[in-house]
């Protein structure tokens, strides 16, 4: 793993058993500790019956129970991706309205408000309220009451 | 009374009956009720009416099952939190059991000392005795012949088994381990669930709704019989 990727800082291993009472007909995923993955049964079989009571709130202690199939998962931790800063914007925000409508909010009537297109929008620039963002995947209103801004890394942020 | 809360009621009571449908099913011995689904559970009122029925998996046939009959046989028993009864007998629970291997149980759920629900569950027993393994054949011409009946009796008694009973059936069964390794699953998941809905009962029933009782039956009222 630390061959496919330089940027591995951590290696967790997780151990995990299918296991059922005998007789059942379907079995639970137990979360096993490292003792009872190292071939300690019996400390894998009370992991079972506390994990079965945690899930069905009851369990038998005293019935057998049987392993259906051990897994081991094995997770690289890769150090967070360093954020990504977005220029300043070289226009105007005003060059990235597509046109004016007039909209209704709460009963208030809201003439010539600007209609942004987020694609043009960039690092910097300030919306004037009430508007409407448009996306591509989403349509963002913007009330009076609320003030947006694009910060650095390109996200639109808006505060009451 | 208030839609809104009897609405949120009814979800809070659907969604009991639904987990405990879903314990029933992973927890199963039997592929009765892995693969045919043939097992079921739900809360009734004291008097019998079912007002709290799961709707996502199993039987859902017997959503307007009257339990009168068996209440009426055991409600002057002492009934203490804790108590289950066991019963398979179509003619001594007046239909409550539709045959012998509908292994049937019925126990009271308390709140503050009273009464205010019965749950019911059943599931089948692959073998409950009578004149061939697996207790059920065309040919046979009296009740008899299918196994074990039981009237509604006294399994658990706060929550002790009675171990009198266990042995009827341990004795009357072909698979007795078999039929024990589903019934204490049976048994104990409805003691479990029995105080499981008394839990999540207790603090919507009087606490924060004084009208709890109520409710439950505009619920039945609603749903019909």
């Amino acid at each position: 793993m630390r061959k496919q990727s330089g940027d591995v800082t951590d290696i967790r291993v997780e151990y995990w058993a299918e296991m059922r009472y005998v007789g059942q007909s379907y079995q639970i995923d137990v979360p096993l500790s490292e003792v009872a993955a190292s071939g300690n049964i019996a400390r894998a079989e009370a992991e079972f019956h506390e994990e079965y009571h945690k899930l069905y709130a009851h369990s038998h202690p005293s019935q057998a129970c049987e392993f259906i199939e051990r897994r081991v998962r094995v997770h690289g931790v890769l150090s967070p991706p360093p954020p990504v800063t977005a220029p300043q914007a070289g226009h105007a925000a005003e060059e990235a309205i597509l046109e004016r409508r007039t909209l209704s909010i709460g009963g208030r009537v809201l003439r010539d408000s600007p209609i942004y297109s987020a694609a043009k929008l960039g690092h910097g620039h300030r919306i004037k309220r009430p508007a409407i963002i448009e996306q591509s995947t989403a349509t963002i209103l913007v009330p009076q009451e609320f003030e947006a801004t694009v910060v650095d890394n390109g996200i639109l942020l808006t505060r009451g | 009374m208030d839609p809104v809360k009897t609405s949120i009621m009814n979800n809070r009571f659907t969604a009991i009956v639904e987990e405990a449908s879903a314990t029933l099913h992973r927890t199963a011995h039997t592929t009765f009720v892995k693969l045919v689904q043939d097992y079921q559970c739900a809360l009734a009122a004291p008097d019998g009416e079912i007002f709290a029925y799961p709707v996502l998996s199993s039987v859902n046939v017997f959503v307007g099952l009257p339990l009168q009959a068996v209440i009426e046989q055991i409600r002057d028993l002492d009934l203490q939190p804790g108590d289950c009864f066991i019963m398979n007998d179509p003619f001594a629970t007046d239909g409550v059991v539709t045959h012998l291997m509908d292994v049937t149980m019925i126990w009271p759920i308390f709140h503050e000392g009273s009464l205010i629900a019965y749950g019911w569950a059943f599931v089948p027993a692959s073998d409950i005795g009578g004149a061939v393994p697996g207790s059920i054949s065309p040919s046979f011409t009296e009740i008899f012949q299918e196994g074990l009946r039981l009237r509604p009796v006294r399994l658990y008694r706060a929550g002790v088994i009675n171990e009198d009973i266990r042995n009827i059936i341990f004795d009357n069964s072909r698979i007795p381990l078999e039929i024990w390794g589903r019934l204490p699953g049976h048994g104990r998941r409805v003691q479990k669930h029995g105080p499981a809905p008394q839990r999540a009962v207790r603090p919507l029933w009087r606490r924060r709704h004084p009208d709890g009782d109520a409710r439950r039956d505009r619920l039945r009222r609603d749903k019909g019989p």
